[in-house]
């Protein structure tokens, strides 16, 4: 019976470590090289670079994927940064695209590649809140191209603006549904502020 | 109270379904939603406190009304004939601030119109908060207690 008990531990450990081991997949893909100091940072390009990111999924904390317009990782525990899937969220999507410094305090424009693990130092709600010196608070209604719409647990960036009064926003949602383009009325939501990035240059 | 739930039949399976391609669903895609009489509705918001909303038979406009506001215009989360009448459903915000309007529309201008609290505690599909029947609009909304349906009766049609 001794034996058996011990066996069944040992089995017990090993599994569990198995388990470990799952939970650390798609970032060895990934790299933590410097960004790259841009001069010019165009709304369109931004809108190219969130767009290159859909299909790609979903990561709590993440900032991380490849551009096969698949999740390698779909399907992981939500709210669970150990997952270590690909994807980024909300608030490292948005940090990525509008090319900002892990610095809070620095306002200039660095291009971090896909694969860069790189999640940023904001989380929505700092974003909704204007913190840090790349970003500030805007009026709703003049939110325009690749400005964003904050709440205190979300943010999505204007793709386009719709006839029908909405916007096509560009978002990492949720570990179901991904990162893509979808139909929203954030601008319209009164938990949703407007915030954008200072130094677009066209 | 006994809840029964009713199973319906699964839809055939159509194994031979495919997606169109991306021309196709383009040259397929229409900018107006189709109505049961074979017309359309077409909404066009310009900037952010004009709406232009028209019926259409083919390419002709049968009426169309413009809508201004001077509170900023969100989404337009319904326009439907009723008799010969349009019912829009439109939503206005300020940064703090939001809510529907409802307008009642006749050739001349706007027949009824009233607000109604958002109550949008949860998430739901964009455009999928008010359906119209009859003379009765149906509001879907929620608060941290649950959700539920009000109903608002329209005056009627003339």
């Amino acid at each position: 019976m001794k034996i058996f008990l011990l066996a069944l531990g040992a089995g017990l450990l090993l599994a569990g470590a198995n388990g470990a081991q799952a939970y650390h997949r798609f970032w060895t893909n990934c790299n933590y090289d410097s960004p790259t100091f841009m001069t010019t940072m165009t709304r369109d390009a931004g809108q190219s670079y969130a767009n290159a990111a859909r299909y790609e999924g979903y990561q709590w904390r993440g900032g991380c994927w490849n551009y096969d317009d698949v999740d390698s990782y779909p399907s992981d525990a939500p709210g669970d940064p150990s997952t270590h899937g690909e994807g980024g969220d909300c608030s490292g999507l948005t940090f990525k695209t509008w090319r900002e410094s892990t610095d809070q305090w620095r306002d200039g424009r660095y291009y971090w590649r896909a694969l860069r693990n790189v999640h940023g130092p904001y989380t929505a709600g700092d974003f909704k809140n204007g913190v840090g010196a790349p970003n500030h608070v805007v009026a709703k209604a003049t939110a325009g191209v690749m400005d964003a719409f904050a709440s205190s647990s979300h943010i999505g960036m204007v793709f386009t603006r719709s006839l029908y009064g909405g916007d096509q926003i560009v978002e990492a949602k949720c570990e179901a549904c991904g990162t893509n383009i979808f139909y929203r009325t954030y601008r319209s939501d009164p938990s949703y502020g407007g915030v954008a990035r200072w130094g677009w240059t066209g | 109270m006994a809840v029964r739930v009713h199973r319906h039949a699964a839809p055939e399976d159509r194994t031979d379904a495919r997606e169109f391609d991306r021309g196709a669903q383009a040259a397929r895609g229409r900018p107006g939603r189709p109505l049961a009489n074979g017309r359309e509705v077409v909404v066009d918001r310009v900037g952010s406190s004009e709406l232009r909303i028209a019926e259409l038979a083919g390419n002709a406009v049968v009426r169309s009304w413009r809508v201004t506001s001077e509170t900023p215009l969100g989404e337009v989360q319904l326009a439907e004939p009723r008799g010969n009448e349009l019912v829009v459903v439109l939503k206005t915000y300020t940064d703090e601030r939001a809510e529907y309007v409802v307008l009642v529309l006749r050739q001349r201008g706007s027949a009824e119109r009233f607000s109604v609290e958002p109550s949008e505690w949860a998430e739901s599909a964009p455009l999928a908060r008010f359906r119209l029947a009859g003379s009765s609009l149906y509001q879907l909304g929620s608060t941290a207690a649950g959700a539920f349906v009000d109903r608002f009766d329209l005056k009627e049609s003339r």
